[in-house]
């Protein structure tokens, strides 16, 4: 598996997005962990998580932390190299409905919380969910500042964040900003300008949604067709050319495509494996510009 | 258009399936392209790619029920593989999933059933279903997929002398050329046939600079030229081609035909050497 950096820690160039495996619509129990687990064994090191990620309401609060931590302990080889980033800030209380509490007080009490469900000491990558437009950015990241420097994290990222929230957010950690995780695929653009912005500043940037808009790229008159005609030239999937052609736009991108079944997370990997003409990778950016 | 020869490759337990068969990776995915792909396995059997090789994993058991429209009232012509996911294989799982397998692609047998790749149940366990299988009428043979020397190396003492694998489905094409160095002559010595799949790579094998000129002068296209540089080792290898469009399968079949000239061959050997020491087993 071919490997990226995030801050001093070397993963797998595509992670799993954790989300699927616990929102509406996730499969039982036993597939989740088998899909977790293709990926491990497939060389995925970075799992993306969140205390966010379950199903609306309360009553379940972190689902997908515990359910990472328990396929992370039932793996039958070595998980200390995975690195599980999780978030904080963001709550379902109800369906439909995403709410954000970027309160430094809360966020510093979430992220103990969600420590003890991974059942780690410290935290590998805690990220910052969305800003909170009831508090200071600059206050909701101090908290993971704070948590640095008490050793609950180990590196802090921030997700869903503007070019100046980036630059802000690395001010405030003292330089200590390792990722930041936007929505970024060939449907959605707009967050290119953080994607170059975490280039030039040596962050690393972690698509989420990575593969919007190609589900209909081979139909007639799609937007996206040039994705569906040079992935069946090179006979692979407009999917896993999605995630290549991702990871050519920089060293730093790391598309974290989620997954409910062994199969789509063992055909997103091999996207890190591929390599793309400079030609190809021109045709694919004009065609996502123009969409 | 008249079938071209398709070598017979032979098993150790005696059977027999053609070289070139048909891979389903990816396929039943996409109920949209669900035509086309059944139109591209149903051209394949008629060019007498009749091995067909699917999985539990694909698509999450549509291949293989896709797989099952393509082969109804033709199984009997057909050698069919399918695969056990790694975590399903544990002693009664393995079972199990053979027979949920079995439902999906609307017959009562398999031909060959392979554990898809090694995960955490014991191997013991793993062969010891699978010798039920076997017992019980439901697979013709097993074999693994994905498994390095050294695995084989395990799987041996896991099962003693009383069993072995039929084959062993790995990634081998003309830039993962690593099981020739120590893979390959293993399973020479016990004249097991190794399955390769993923011939044309990711795609960047069909316009790399030499395969493009080499294919060029000897009047095929790519993709046939780098399925028939597999094929050279018939009949110590098989290999299954994603049946992906009825297009690829008709190029792909024409492979059959190519040949391969010293100088040709010589080109290639020097644009992807052979490798000079081990190199880990690749997986796609």
């Amino acid at each position: 598996m071919k490997t990226r950096t995030i801050g001093d820690v070397t993963v797998s160039a595509i992670g799993l997005g954790g989300m699927p495996l616990s929102i509406e619509g996730r499969p039982d129990e036993a597939q989740a962990i088998a899909t977790i687990h293709a990926a491990l064994e497939q060389g995925i090191t970075l799992i993306d998580t969140a205390d966010a990620y379950h199903q609306p309401g309360t009553h379940e609060i972190g689902h997908n932390e515990s359910l990472i931590a328990r396929a992370l302990e039932s793996f039958h080889g070595d998980t200390a190299d995975v690195l599980v980033a999780t978030k904080g800030g963001h709550l379902r209380p109800e369906a439909g409905a995403w709410a954000q509490n970027g309160d430094p007080a809360y966020l510093k009490e979430a992220a103990r919380a969600s420590a003890q469900r991974l059942g780690v000491e410290t935290i590998g990558l805690y990220q910052f969910h969305r800003p909170d437009p009831a508090v200071p950015y600059a206050d909701s990241v101090g908290a993971l500042a704070e948590l640095l420097d008490e050793g609950v994290i180990r590196m802090a990222g921030i997700s869903n964040a503007t070019v100046d929230q980036i630059r802000e957010a690395n001010e405030v950690l003292g330089g200590r900003l390792v990722s930041v995780q936007n929505q970024y695929s060939p449907a959605f653009r707009s967050s290119r300008e953080e994607l170059v912005l975490c280039d030039e500043m040596g962050i690393a940037f972690l698509p989420w949604s990575p593969l919007g808009g190609i589900t209909n790229a081979a139909d007639l008159g799609s937007k996206h067709a040039v994705f569906a005609e040079i992935a069946n030239a090179r006979r692979i999937t407009p999917q896993v050319l999605t995630l290549a052609w991702e990871l050519h736009a920089s060293e730093l991108v790391i598309p974290i495509p989620g997954s409910t079944r062994p199969q789509t997370i063992m055909n997103s990997a091999t996207a890190a494996t591929i390599k793309l003409s400079v030609d190809e990778v021109q045709r694919l950016d004009a065609a996502a510009d123009a969409a | 258009m008249s079938p071209h020869e398709n070598p017979r490759v032979t098993f150790p337990d005696g059977r027999t399936a053609p070289a070139l068969g048909l891979g389903t990776w990816e396929l039943g995915d996409d109920p949209r392209r669900r035509d086309d792909e059944l139109a591209a396995l149903r051209e394949g059997l008629d060019l007498g790619m009749t091995l067909v090789d699917t999985a539990e994993m694909y698509g999450h058991g549509a291949s293989e029920e896709l797989v099952a429209d393509a082969v109804a009232g033709r199984r009997d012509e057909v050698f069919l593989v399918s695969k056990v996911l790694p975590s399903n294989a544990s002693r009664r799982g393995t079972v199990d999933a053979c027979h949920a397998s079995l439902a999906r692609l609307r017959t009562d047998r398999l031909d060959l059933y392979l554990l898809h790749w090694r995960g955490g149940h014991p191997l013991e366990d793993t062969v010891e279903a699978m010798e039920e299988l076997v017992a019980e009428g439901a697979i013709g043979g097993w074999g693994v997929s994905n498994f390095d020397v050294d695995d084989l190396e395990d799987l041996d003492r896991a099962t003693g002398a009383s069993s072995a694998p039929q084959t062993d489905q790995v990634l081998y094409n003309l830039v993962r050329r690593g099981p020739e160095h120590d893979l390959l002559p293993r399973l020479r010595e016990s004249r097991t046939p190794l399955m390769a799949y993923s011939p044309v790579d990711h795609g960047e094998l069909l316009d790399h600079p030499v395969v493009v000129s080499v294919a060029a002068d000897l009047g095929v296209t790519p993709a046939q030229l780098v399925v028939a540089w597999v094929l050279r080792l018939a009949p110590d290898v098989l290999l299954a081609v994603k049946a992906g469009s009825v297009d690829h399968v008709r190029e792909d079949a024409a492979a059959l035909s190519v040949d391969i000239d010293d100088q040709a061959f010589a080109q290639l050997e020097r644009a992807f050497p052979a490798p000079t020491g081990p190199v880990p087993l690749e997986v796609r």
